[in-house]
């Protein structure tokens, strides 16, 4: 059943070979996929300019839930931004060998997941051209933002995720980038040698690109475990009931891992089909990814069953009202969505046979997706809705417009990785080469063979 | 971006073995000043060539401790300039800088690092040396800087010990 090591070991020309074929000019299938993805891009801008036209009124925001789907998309789209990361920082600082395969592409998920979330807030705040007063500057007004705020932390938090991945992304790329130069010819090959910034895969080169390789790596682990922890500080900080909470921090984080893999797996699967990548990205790979997903899903559970209890522990009114609406109240459905889809479907990959059918690990990846999403929906919403004091109680429910922009959000950000598959290598060239026995001699075809 | 300025000869090969073995070679010869081409790196490599540690490191220490300062200092100094009461904090609050001063030392430090590859790898200068295309495929490659009246010694010297093919500019 497992496929090991052993069996990805190709010879480095047939990698290069393989994984550069994926940029070959495209198939119909994904220019017709491309015009569907930029309609539903449409619907969203389209939503956004009439939402900017209007005000925020027709974005069923009103007292008292002032967050409602615009939040739970930025919350959900920095969640999925972290498989990226957790793979190519931490599972790099851990050495394993699984990741060199899949990497690149969660990488390049993290990159458009939080680029995508960014937006949310500036959607959010209503009057979009007055978003750059969050960043602070010396202003004529000398007024300075309010370095308190948790709202401020995740201006920084989300800024310095996304920077900093970006950095670590484009580093990484740069001897695959210097790989696609010196097979081009003509334009392109202009375009790829002044992307490659001159790199010759010389000595004096890869012991520098390695350390720094290695740093970033080091910077990042530690990032990816405080950004969402920021973000869950945004809820937890405050005194409403149902968010403040000192189990926020790694709930949010488990939470975002668990999303985060599972979109990792619901794109690489037809992405393995679509490109004949099967000898790269093998069973072993999903059953890797499968497994990470039943940690962190279980720590989810965990955090779900600990908030009730609690709730109840606490002997707190408002808290044990809150949780008891959860379940029982109006907002009933996202609750049974969200502990249907994030709890019981991801027991079925605790057998193993099922998760390594990758019909069935898709499907259930799904399912966590959108777990997820009504989680973070609950979370924000239900806490809302009903906290203290009766008279102030409201309903919300989302409008077209709120759902017109999360489609938009969602071809946006798949809109970033199709035109990432055909312009750079979504597998990682150099670490794949990394992970194969290297050519000796009177072993003329080194690689799967020899092994 | 190339322009092949440095004189030498560039010996090409297929084994990884055997470009281990002509690099301890030309160490034993004292030279120093190998340039070894590689489509990934390898540790027998670095073993082989036996380099002292990247200084890129300095740069992501420098970079960590200036993002941890800065973070601080510039909340505090924003804190003190405008003066913003809320909920009886403290004005300058330590305990939630340190989130912000926590961001910036990630970001000051890749950023110093980032620095620190360009400036030491040489990134974004033109290549002064012999090159084929093959590298970032499936060859390796040993450039030995030389005048051009040592060429043809130092091309046997390569071709003696495992070079498939020799160049020199």
């Amino acid at each position: 059943m497992d496929v090991k090591q052993h069996e990805i070991n190709f010879s480095y020309a047939e990698i290069t070979k393989d994984i550069l074929s994926t940029l070959e000019k495209p198939r119909p299938t994904y220019w017709l996929m491309m015009a569907m993805i930029v309609g539903g891009l449409g619907v969203g801008v389209a939503s956004w300019m009439y939402q900017i036209k209007e005000g925020m009124g027709v974005a069923g925001l009103n007292h008292p839930v002032g967050w409602g789907v615009y939040i739970t998309d930025f919350v959900f789209w920095v969640g999925i931004g972290h498989a990226g990361t957790l793979i190519s920082a931490i599972l790099f600082l851990f050495r394993a060998k699984w990741r060199n395969a899949i990497f690149r592409s969660a990488e390049a998920m993290t990159i458009f997941a939080v680029l995508t979330a960014a937006l949310f807030p500036l959607i959010h705040v209503g009057r979009v051209w007055v978003a750059w007063w969050l960043i602070p500057y010396p202003n004529q007004r000398e007024l300075w933002v309010n370095f308190r705020s948790p709202l401020l932390w995740d201006v920084f938090a989300i800024n310095t995720y996304f920077s900093v991945s970006a950095i670590f992304f484009c580093i990484g790329l740069i001897p695959d980038v210097a790989a696609i130069r010196d097979k081009a010819k003509g334009m392109r090959k202009k375009i790829y040698t002044f992307m490659s910034l001159g790199f010759d895969s010389s000595n004096h080169q890869w012991r520098h690109y390695m350390a720094g390789y290695g740093f970033f790596a080091a910077l990042a682990t530690p990032l990816v475990l405080s950004v969402h922890s920021v973000v869950s500080w945004d809820f937890a900080v405050s005194i409403v009931p149902g968010w403040h909470s000192t189990l926020f921090a790694p709930y949010f984080v488990a939470g975002a891992v668990f999303s985060g893999m599972a979109m990792v797996i619901t794109i690489l699967i037809p992405f393995r089909r679509i490109f004949n990548l099967e000898k790269y990205l093998t069973i072993w790979h999903f059953d890797m990814m499968a497994r990470l997903i039943m940690l962190t899903g279980t720590i989810v559970t965990y955090s779900y069953l600990t908030e009730y209890f609690i709730a109840w522990y606490s002997d707190d009114v408002f808290e044990i009202f809150i949780f008891h609406e959860r379940v029982f109240g109006a907002y009933q459905v996202p609750f049974l969505m969200m502990f249907g889809c994030n709890c019981v479907v991801p027991l079925i990959l605790w057998v193993r046979k099922l998760r390594t059918n990758l019909t069935v690990l898709w499907i259930v990846t799904i399912f966590i997706n959108i777990g997820m999403w009504f989680e973070r929906f609950n979370i924000i919403v239900s806490s809302l809705a009903q906290e203290y004091d009766p008279f102030a109680w409201g309903w919300y429910v989302p409008t077209w417009v709120e759902a017109g922009v999360t489609l938009g959000s969602f071809c946006w950000f798949f809109m970033w990785f199709f035109l990432f598959i055909k312009f750079f290598p979504s597998m990682a060239l150099t670490e794949m080469k990394e992970i194969a026995d290297p050519p000796v001699s009177g072993d003329a075809t080194h690689g799967k063979e020899a092994a | 971006m190339s322009n092949n300025s440095v004189p030498g000869v560039l010996g090409i090969y297929s084994h990884m073995d055997t470009v281990i073995k002509a690099i301890h070679h030309f160490k034993e010869r004292g030279r120093d000043d190998l340039k070894v081409h590689s489509p990934c790196p390898h540790h027998d490599l670095d073993h082989a060539l036996d380099e002292p540690v990247s200084p890129v490191r300095r740069f992501t220490l420098l970079g960590g401790l200036t993002g941890c300062t800065f973070g601080f200092v510039f909340t505090s100094f924003a804190s003190l300039d405008w003066i913003l009461p809320t909920s009886g904090k403290p004005i300058v609050a330590p305990l939630a800088f340190t989130v912000i001063a926590f961001e910036l030392t990630i970001l000051f430090g890749a950023l110093f690092t980032l620095f620190g590859i360009i400036l030491n790898a040489k990134l974004f200068r033109p290549r002064t040396t012999l090159y084929d295309d093959r590298f970032s495929d499936d060859k390796f490659g040993i450039f030995i800087p030389c005048s051009k009246s040592e060429y043809e010694a130092v091309a046997k010297e390569l071709a003696e010990n495992g070079a498939e093919e020799v160049k020199h500019a």
